[in-house]
């Protein structure tokens, strides 16, 4: 078994070969550089569901706004703090830097859970863009309750749907990538459009005097939709920090940040998080009090915005979909080597497509995005734990590299370990992964204390301080 | 040329903006707003697409 995970772990290794060697500081970007990915990237098809249920869940006006501008800045100084300074001291992606520590069958196994649980994100999105081509062919889009495919209808649309995404991305991955890139902004002005255009219908007046009551009353108004639970400030600032938990504490993001020339270059993903994330967040709540609070990102982007809005909603489902198609490719290939390029888009595409069937992908989509961060959190711990604790303890770090290891057993109880306590932890879902985190980094640095060896003490300074 | 169509698509992205808040403030019908708002969308693709496209920037 050891041997056939290497044997698995190595043809990883040769499809991730291109970025094996750290960053040349000739290749270093520029801040504008940062600014603009960060900016581009946080505006997705998720964001039209993310800001309509904090509605749904009845939060009020001052909680939202409060809470998203904490929960985003604790998200930003997670990226500053955390992300980019291992990023730019070790110059690797996490792929590359998770092998030395955790050991190439493990880093196999987080390559191929990640894809995972990221493809049914993908699911997800694929779900909100039927949403949208579903109004045109009078499909109706599942209720909130409903876990199972509802119709007929709804499975045809979002299959046809996956699969032309899957179509799409098989004719020319690398253009149709470049050119979803071109999308951001006009995504970004749509949702500014749509809430605008939605303000007169909500009685907001030209001079914007009854603006903030109107939002109070008939938004954020404390009042949750049936079934719905209760959210609070606490819930917004969570929610709005670990909705990127696997890109800056689970240190995905490493694979930027690396091109930085320093780590305060993490206070970038500000463009990300306050003109990203928060505004489209208030900007989809806005759209969906305008239909009444029907949890219909289609019906939502048409009422708000017409035919760009709902446009808007399926190249957002289209752009998110498209690069986990690669993403997830790359994982796959590495158990189907011999498949060509084509045969590994499709079967990911179908999968996706078969996700997207099941409207709880974007009914549940916040607990979802919950489970996510949640899931990979501990390779985030177990990284920042070999990088900068371990060494001040004098333990040798980087034992799986230098003996040559597989598998570091120890890093692989404490990710198993820590998903097991935060699914038993009393408390609610979006608060668990802090604890979880923190148990993560502690029980590594026990374990590596108890069982690997010291750092040598230099020669001529042994009986010193 | 690449500028000029850069600032074309550029037009085209504030007056996705634009539409809206002429509705807002009440000098555009909601139809007429949203016909304009499709429009500005269609030219700002063709204009962006026009001009090409960036290098990758994440691998």
């Amino acid at each position: 078994m050891p041997l056939k995970l290497s044997g698995l772990a190595a043809r990883m290794d040769r499809l991730y070969e291109y970025d094996r060697e750290p960053v040349a500081s000739h290749k270093l970007q520029g801040g504008a550089r940062f600014a603009g990915l960060f900016a581009g990237e946080h505006v997705a098809a998720t964001e039209f569901v993310i800001g309509a249920f904090f509605v749904l869940h009845g939060v009020g006006a001052r909680d939202l706004f409060l809470g998203l501008l904490l929960g985003n800045l604790l998200a930003v100084l997670s990226w500053t703090l955390v992300c980019a300074p291992i990023a730019v001291q070790t110059r690797l992606t996490l792929y590359w830097y998770l092998r030395r520590i955790a050991g190439p069958g493990l880093t196999f196994v987080y390559n191929i859970a990640n894809g995972f649980l990221y493809s049914i994100l993908a699911g997800a999105m694929i779900s909100v863009a039927a949403s949208a081509v579903g109004l045109a062919f009078g499909v109706k889009t599942p209720a909130l309750t409903d876990v199972m495919p509802a119709s007929f209808g709804w499975v045809v649309l979002t299959i046809s749907i996956g699969l032309t995404f899957t179509v799409l991305a098989i004719l020319g991955f690398e253009k149709l990538s470049r050119f979803a890139e071109l999308c951001s902004p006009w995504i970004f002005a749509i949702f500014i459009a749509g809430a605008i255009g939605t303000l007169p219908r909500l009685g907001v007046h030209a001079s914007l005097d009854n603006f903030w009551e109107v939002m109070q009353t008939k938004v954020w108004n404390g009042v949750p939709s049936p079934g719905q639970e209760q959210f609070h400030l606490r819930h917004i600032v969570f929610f709005a920090w670990f909705a990127n938990l696997a890109f800056h504490i689970a240190l995905s993001d490493m694979a930027l940040f690396r091109y930085a020339k320093s780590w305060k270059y993490g206070l970038y993903s500000a463009f990300g998080m306050y003109p990203g994330h928060m505004l489209a967040w208030i900007c989809s709540g806005i759209m969906v009090a305008g239909v009444n609070r029907e949890m219909n990102p289609g019906l939502m982007a048409f009422q708000a915005a017409g035919l760009a809005g709902v446009a808007a909603v399926v190249v957002a489902g289209w752009t998110t979909a498209n690069p986990t198609f690669y993403r997830v490719g790359l994982a796959i290939q590495t158990v189907t080597p011999n498949w060509p390029r084509w045969k590994v888009t499709l079967a990911v595409g179908v999968v996706t497509s078969v996700f997207s069937t099941f409207p709880i992908v974007f009914t549940r989509l916040l607990d979802y995005v919950a489970i996510y961060g949640l899931v990979l959190m501990p390779v985030g711990a177990i990284v920042l734990a070999e990088h900068w604790i371990l060494p001040r303890l004098g333990v040798e770090p980087y034992q799986a590299e230098k003996r040559g290891l597989v598998f570091n057993w120890q890093a692989a109880v404490v990710w198993a370990g820590t998903i097991g306590i935060c699914a038993l932890l009393p408390l609610h879902l979006y608060f668990r992964w802090l604890p979880g985190y923190l148990f993560a980094v502690l029980s590594y640095t026990g374990l590596k204390m108890a069982f690997n060896p010291k750092i040598p003490a230099p020669a001529g300074r042994e009986g010193g301080r | 040329m690449r500028i000029l169509l850069g600032a074309a698509a550029l037009l085209c992205l504030v007056l996705c903006i634009l539409f809206p808040l002429m509705h807002f403030l009440g000098v555009l019908e909601e139809a007429a707003f949203k016909q304009g708002l499709a429009m500005s969308s269609l030219g700002w693709f063709l204009f962006r697409a026009g001009k090409g496209q960036p290098e990758a920037t994440r691998n």
